[in-house]
């Protein structure tokens, strides 16, 4: 039923790492929690339920833990049931129930006899299975659904900033991570990869990655800023993904190595500062009672610790040198320049813009946080709120210290982190031709090379080098009102949050679309020229307006019909449900047992005949 | 490893100089009354002795960023390549290094400006954080090209190559790679036409109104900060795009060095007097072209092959 098998101990591994510092940190959390009990009891089944995904050996244990950690995340996001929440549990069930019955499908598919197969027969039978094209799609579209992938990544926004604080850094921090483990795990499984797939992947990754980042910008919800951030990091690790399975394809298997333990890497990396992250936003959302970003503004004073947390981890998802956020994605860059090597001149061409879309990403991600760290914790109060907000108490405190500890360590002991990944990974073993000594990775690239500790110990020398002769000048310093145009400096003429990201949402335009409405104050009617005006931009994700809307259009048509012919029409209702029926059937025919054009021909026929003599007679 | 530190040395030294260069060559055209080009010396050393004040809305970050701003470029000027053959140099950090750790800088004069609370550091911050984001990919690609020409990822390696050994084959690739380099060095360190280093008017700043709260002491340091990013650039576009002179005898290479510095100043002060400065929203057009530049350098290299 259970094995521990090497992937498995390593996501057991991230899982431990990611839940005790959230331990501490929900004991503080706790007391602003009304459903007490109701909160525990769902909080504890989510982290064993997750446990379970990754330990389970068998189809019915991972179904069963798979839906339980979907069950017990969504009654979590439920703990406070404002609107807001139901709203977004509701978007959430839907989304990850959607990409349930892809999984289950799989399984139904691949699995035979047995629900009790356990994944090494499972690999076997993949081998003789002959559309392993569709099992991949399958499981592409079931795991990354809940990965949060574009363009099934919707639901991300609105489920993360809805549930609890210490919940949003477990689902963002490791929930996702199961289920990138969950898409490792069964892509191993099936044999013949073919070149498509690692393009199909690596796409989904470099597009994730640019939606997120950007859609990170335009939020102004702090809780939503992150979790749009989770989907570019997920799109980060999914261009790692898609770079190991395309040097897979081409027979390059260091190469490929390489890509994955960078892929899993960044996934270590992304649940430790995500985690952080949403640990410390929460910090400020527990003090100031709002997760609106514009409210907040010079928390440094009041809770300098929190600051301190939230810009570790800022340094390390901007992917800053030396952390580990750094380390992660300088290996999925050296991953995608050994392509120069290949022989396929078209791929080779394609590299460079999924190249393109990760430099474009990096540099975002930097505007994206310091304009979340500046306008949280710098400046002035904007709101009565962050004026009297308090450091929060010493558990919570903990908590974000023991995962500080952990982004921290990734960087210290990467030498380490890389090897248990390279060993637990089916890949080639490649750890010595990375590290000839632990002070430095070598890339497989000619001369590529980094060393994190030694551009720490470079960055701290030459820090205190200065710090000594700014000591030995030993300027006189004074604190004095400064030159604000003859006005006082207020809350309302620093920059805000809208103002930072102006430029860039000015640029992307065409994929924000925001409606911008301006209020002008009228005064008896008449138009005033120097009335107060209200500018708010709206902007709602495109793939949301496009994609989701319609959907939900149709959708709401075909229920319409459905209800319309249940309700007064029974006949033409029960001969739809044997069309659907047989329909079901033959497809189960022709897909599974024998493929030939004439078999389709005939069925079509049939089918055609029944649908005469159900629906022919309307006249 | 005396010649190492010389070198390291040399770049601090003569990175002021530069600046003062480009300032005395455009007032020199402008008909005005030039400058002497040691100027920023003696102004360095007069902030130096001046009190230096925070705003009262700043915190902690101010105090510590002027030490984060400058530090990560301090360790970038000792990763630059040997400037003459047999000169120690550190081979184990690559392209990506430094320009993470430029980043970096560039992260914390960001947090600095939004610090004090004023308006206009907030304009300074918003626009850099803008350019900067979309100069990233612009580096990464045309650092990218160059190190497919020179056959080697770490920077050093690739200036000795091309040293040795140009191949003629590249050169199309080379020159379109130099040509993007040679924005993103005009972008990353403000000058015209991205930016104007001179005026303190709010339609055009970008880096002074990020350090405009910083005085005394603190401004030398940010102002030394600058002035080395710029050597920087400098350093690594005259080691990568313009490889000769680094396998003559090392006083020689020493000079060509410093001839090429100079030359490159001379071209940015060039440009910088014949071009307005870009509307802010016309910037990304500039660094489009950067962008698309570094990309045709690659398929350029990629479709004539090795």
């Amino acid at each position: 039923m259970f094995s521990l098998n090497p992937l498995s101990l390593l996501f057991v591994f991230l899982i431990l790492l990611g839940a005790i510092p959230n331990l501490f940190y929900m004991a503080g959390y706790l007391s602003h929690i009304k459903r007490k009990t109701y909160f525990l009891i769902h909080y504890f089944t989510f982290i064993f339920s997750m446990t379970g995904v990754v330990l389970s050996d068998e189809i019915l244990p991972f179904l069963f833990f798979w839906e339980l950690m979907s069950l017990s995340s969504w009654q979590l996001i439920l703990t406070e049931p404002t609107d807001e929440a139901i709203k977004a549990g509701r978007f959430y069930f839907f989304m990850t129930h959607f990409g349930f019955v892809f999984i289950l499908m799989f399984f139904l598919m691949l699995g035979g006899d047995s629900l009790f197969t356990d994944f090494n027969s499972l690999s076997h039978l993949a081998e003789n299975f002959k559309y392993p094209t569709l099992l991949f799609l399958l499981i592409t579209i079931g795991f990354l659904s809940k990965a949060g992938a574009v363009p099934l990544h919707v639901w991300l926004p609105y489920a993360h900033p809805a549930a609890p604080s210490p919940v949003s850094a477990l689902m963002s921090g490791v929930m996702l991570k199961v289920a990138i483990y969950a898409f490792l795990r069964f892509l191993f499984i099936i044999p013949n990869w073919q070149i498509e797939w690692g393009v199909i992947i690596l796409t989904l990754g470099a597009f994730s990655s640019l939606v997120g980042v950007l859609f990170a910008i335009a939020s102004h919800d702090i809780k939503a800023l992150l979790a749009n951030h989770s989907i570019e990091n997920i799109g980060i690790i999914l261009i790692g993904i898609g770079v190991g399975m395309i040097f897979t394809y081409l027979k390059l298997p260091e190469l490929a190595a390489f890509a994955f333990i960078a892929a899993l890497y960044h996934t270590f990396n992304h649940m430790s500062f995500k985690s952080l992250l949403f640990m410390s936003a929460g910090s400020v959302l527990y003090s100031t009672h709002t997760k609106d970003i514009e409210k907040y503004g010079g928390l440094i004073k009041t809770m300098p610790i929190t600051a301190f947390m939230f810009l570790i981890a800022a340094i390390s998802i901007s992917a800053l040198p030396p952390t580990n956020g750094f380390l992660s994605e300088w290996m999925i860059f050296q991953s995608m320049l050994s392509s120069s090597g290949i022989d396929n001149l078209v791929l080779k061409l394609s590299f460079p813009f999924a190249i393109f879309a990760l430099a474009l990403t990096g540099g975002l991600a930097v505007a994206c946080f310091v304009k979340a760290f500046g306008i949280t914790f710098l400046g002035l109060a904007r709101s009565e709120n962050a004026k009297h907000a308090k450091e929060v108490n010493t558990l919570m405190l903990i908590g974000q210290i023991l995962m500080a500890l952990v982004v921290i360590s990734l960087m210290l002991f990467m030498p380490f982190f890389i090897k248990i990944i390279n060993h637990s990974l089916p890949v080639a073993d490649i750890y010595h031709k990375l590290f000839k000594n632990i002070w430095i990775m070598h890339s497989l690239n000619p001369n590529g090379a980094v060393a994190p500790l030694l551009i720490l110990a470079g960055l701290i020398v030459s820090m205190f080098a200065i710090y000594a002769f700014y000591k030995y000048l030993n300027p006189k310093t004074r604190t004095y009102c400064t030159w604000a145009c003859g006005y006082n400096t207020s809350a309302k003429s620093q920059y805000s949050a809208t103002g930072f990201a102006g430029p860039i949402r000015r640029f992307f335009e065409w994929l924000y679309r925001p409606e911008v409405h301006t209020h002008t104050q009228t005064l008896a009617g008449h138009k005033t020229k120097f009335s107060s005006s209200l500018y708010e931009v709206h902007i709602k994700p495109l793939f949301e307006k496009s994609l989701y809307d319609n959907v939900v259009k149709w959708l709401n048509y075909l229920s319409y019909f459905v209800y319309r012919l249940s309700h007064f029409e029974r006949a033409r209702y029960s001969s739809l449900i044997f069309m659907l029926l047989i329909f079901a059937l033959f497809s189960f025919r022709v897909f599974y047992k024998e493929y030939n054009w004439g078999n389709i021909l005939l069925e079509v026929i049939v089918m055609a005949i029944f649908y005469k003599f159900i629906f022919g007679e309307e006249k | 490893m005396i010649n190492y530190i010389l070198t390291v040395l040399m770049i601090f030294l003569i990175a002021p100089f530069l600046l003062g260069l480009i300032k005395s060559i455009k007032m020199y055209l402008l008909f005005k009354k030039p400058l002497s080009p040691f100027q920023p010396y003696v102004d360095y050393m007069k902030l130096l002795q001046k009190e230096v004040i925070y705003a009262k809305e700043s915190s902690i970050i101010s105090r510590i960023s002027i030490f984060m701003v400058l530090a990560p470029i301090v360790t970038v000027v000792f990763l630059m390549p040997p400037v003459f053959h047999g000169s120690f140099y550190i081979s184990f950090i690559d392209a990506f290094t430094i320009t993470g750790l430029l980043s970096l800088s560039t992260f914390f004069l960001m947090l600095m400006g939004l610090d004090s609370a004023s308006a206009f550091g907030g304009i300074g911050s918003s626009r850099e954080a803008f350019i900067s984001a979309l100069v990233e990919p612009a580096m990464i690609l045309t650092i990218f090209s160059i190190s497919l020409i020179g056959k080697s990822i770490g920077i050093s390696g690739a200036v000795l190559n091309l040293n040795n050994y140009f191949d003629i084959n590249h050169a199309a690739s080379f020159i379109l790679a130099s040509i993007s380099f040679f924005i993103i060095l005009i972008a990353e360190n403000g000058r015209i036409p991205v930016d104007n280093p001179e005026t303190h008017l709010e339609l055009t700043m970008v880096h002074e109104a990020m350090i405009l709260e910083s005085s005394g002491a603190n401004l030398a340091l940010i102002e030394l900060a600058s002035a080395l990013k710029f050597a920087v650039f400098s350093t690594l576009f005259v080691s990568l795009f313009l490889p000769f002179g680094v396998n003559l005898c090392w006083c020689l290479a020493v000079l060509v060095f410093i001839v090429k510095l100079v030359l490159v100043s001379i071209a940015v002060a060039l440009i910088e007097v014949n071009t307005a400065k870009l509307r802010l929203f016309k910037v990304p057009n500039l660094l489009g072209i950067a962008i698309i530049f570094g990309f045709l350098s690659l398929f350029v290299y990629y479709v004539i092959g090795e």
